[in-house]
């Protein structure tokens, strides 16, 4: 009984949430445009990050780990 | 909070623009680090040591087979040990001091591995091509050199013990000579003295009589030379015809002698007192006088009775080689006298020194000088003439191209890289948006009931939703 209380009300509470959120949308179209464009501007700097560190991790195997198998430079 | 595995995908899909841009930048970065870096050449050399190469020998006696030709040893260990001296603070230290670099800078820019064929490969890195072949073709040289100052120090030091050997033995000699000296002094008496001479006496004179026949055999050689010589002027001499009775200048003399006298009774027939006359008398005085020299050589060429003088020679000849031939055949009667005189002299000699040891020993030291001689010359040139068996297979070339960095490798393996990481941070953002929606609805406050109320709602709202949205009831 308990359990099942529990579920519907979890469903119920992202209902709500999910229905505020598309009421403060449609009442403040401003604010979440900006909010989402921000999201994304975060995450390309987080993927140019991500991709910084993936550059160097890259540079360092070619030159570490394949100067070991390879004798510094393969072919 | 349990997600299916296909929400992941779903996520990775909806992020699909954020992995390409994480890719791109990785591989862009990585393209211009390797633009920004200093390049590095990389210069190699490969050449092998023949440790299995026939060492040089100085002996007398010559190699039959010829030498085998230069090879490297089919072991890997031998190729080790080239690797160990040459990675060696020595070796090392060489070439910083070949190269005036430092030596620490230079331990990391090389590397010298065994290559499959067992041969070594020497790897020197620099940021000029030139310099890096320079100084990899400076490597087998000094590890050339290395080797053959290892060579000529081992050959000189056995040289050394060689030498102090033969001084050694120099003044054993010395001792053992004048020990046999003195002993053989010492140990002859009167009588054996005695014999001693006279077998001395025998031998000389068995030496004076061979000599005298030696003399005898040159005088009869000189002998046979001269009656040859004579013969042989003989011969010239009836080669020539000089011992015919006339000759064809006297005949015509002869001849004209005739012609003038008739001429002259001719003339004196027709004027007895004339002047005609006069002339042809001298003529004729002169033609005889002329005659009569000409017959005056004639007769002392003739003078030698044809035969009789060669015969004579002939004769003193065949007695001549006859002597020869007796004292030749006394020769070897005299030769063989004389060996046995001097070999009975020895005996005696040898009976009489009572220094068998001695001798013996001083033969023992004699041969081992004499070999010890021909070791000290061989360990000498060897020391002089040392040549480390080393083949340069390849010399070391400017590379064209760097070594370090690889542009395009680099990049490459920056987009994989980036992709995959990429991925990553999509299904990570996925996540902490999952988190965050969690967290918001958590904290999202629920319309106010009674528990009646609410509980009846609920149920009344969760089968609404069942049939308006085919959202499955949890539990």
């Amino acid at each position: 009984m308990d359990d099942e209380f529990g579920a519907l009300e979890g469903t119920l509470r992202r209902r709500t949430a999910r229905g505020r959120a598309a009421i403060e949308a449609e009442l403040f179209p401003r604010r979440t445009s900006r909010a989402r464009l921000r999201r994304a501007l975060m995450q390309a700097a987080g993927a140019v990050a991500v991709g910084t560190f993936a550059a160097g991790v890259s540079v360092f195997l070619a030159v570490v780990i394949l100067n070991f198998i390879f004798h510094y430079a393969p072919g | 909070m349990d997600v299916p595995l296909h929400q992941h995908w779903h996520d990775i899909y909806l992020k699909r623009w954020l992995i390409v841009l994480t890719a791109v930048v990785a591989a862009a970065v990585a393209w211009g680090a390797s633009a920004v870096l200093t390049p590095v050449y990389e210069a190699k050399t490969t050449f092998y040591l023949a440790s299995t190469a026939v060492p040089a020998s100085f002996s007398t006696t010559a190699p039959e087979a010829p030498q085998p030709p230069l090879l490297p040893m089919p072991e890997e260990k031998a190729a080790s040990i080239d690797i160990g001296i040459l990675r060696g603070t020595e070796m090392m230290g060489r070439l910083a001091a070949a190269t005036g670099s430092a030596r620490d800078a230079l331990v990391r820019a090389i590397d010298v591995t065994v290559s499959k064929e067992f041969m070594v490969d020497f790897y020197v890195r620099d940021p000029d091509p030139e310099r890096a072949a320079e100084i990899a073709n400076l490597v087998p040289d000094l590890y050339r050199g290395f080797h053959e100052e290892q060579m000529r120090r081992g050959a000189a030091a056995v040289a050394e013990a060689l030498g102090t050997e033969l001084a050694g033995l120099q003044a054993e000699r010395d001792r053992l000579r004048g020990a046999l000296a003195q002993a053989r002094s010492d140990s002859l008496s009167a009588a054996d003295a005695a014999a001693l001479g006279a077998r001395e006496r025998d031998r000389d004179a068995a030496r004076e009589a061979l000599a005298a026949l030696d003399a005898d055999q040159a005088r009869q050689q000189a002998r046979i030379a001269a009656i040859g010589q004579a013969l042989a002027q003989e011969a010239a001499l009836y080669r020539d015809e000089q011992t015919a009775d006339t000759t064809p200048a006297l005949d015509a003399m002869q001849q004209r002698v005739l012609d003038l006298r008739v001429q002259l009774a001719s003339a004196s027939a027709a004027s007895p007192a004339g002047p005609q006359r006069a002339t042809l008398e001298q003529e004729i005085a002169a033609t005889e006088a002329a005659i009569a020299d000409e017959r005056r050589r004639l007769r002392d060429a003739g003078a030698k009775p044809q035969g009789s003088l060669h015969e004579a020679l002939r004769l003193d000849l065949a007695r001549a080689l006859a002597d020869q031939a007796a004292s030749a055949a006394g020769r070897p009667a005299a030769a063989a006298r004389v060996s046995e005189a001097d070999a009975r002299f020895d005996a005696v000699l040898a009976a009489l020194a009572l220094t068998d040891a001695d001798a013996a020993a001083l033969a023992a030291v004699e041969a081992r000088l004499a070999a010890t001689r021909q070791s000290l010359d061989a360990a000498r040139l060897q020391a002089a003439h040392v040549a480390a068996p080393l083949v340069v297979v390849s010399p070391a070339l400017a590379p064209p191209r760097a070594a370090f960095p690889l542009p395009v490798l680099n990049t490459a393996v920056a987009a994989l890289t980036g992709m995959i990481l990429g991925a990553y941070y999509a299904l990570w953002l996925a996540h902490a948006e999952r988190g965050a929606e969690a967290r918001r609805t958590q904290v999202t406050p629920l319309p106010f009931f009674t528990r009646d109320e609410r509980l009846a709602l609920i149920r009344g709202g969760a089968a609404g939703l069942r049939e308006g949205s085919g959202e499955p009831p949890h539990g």
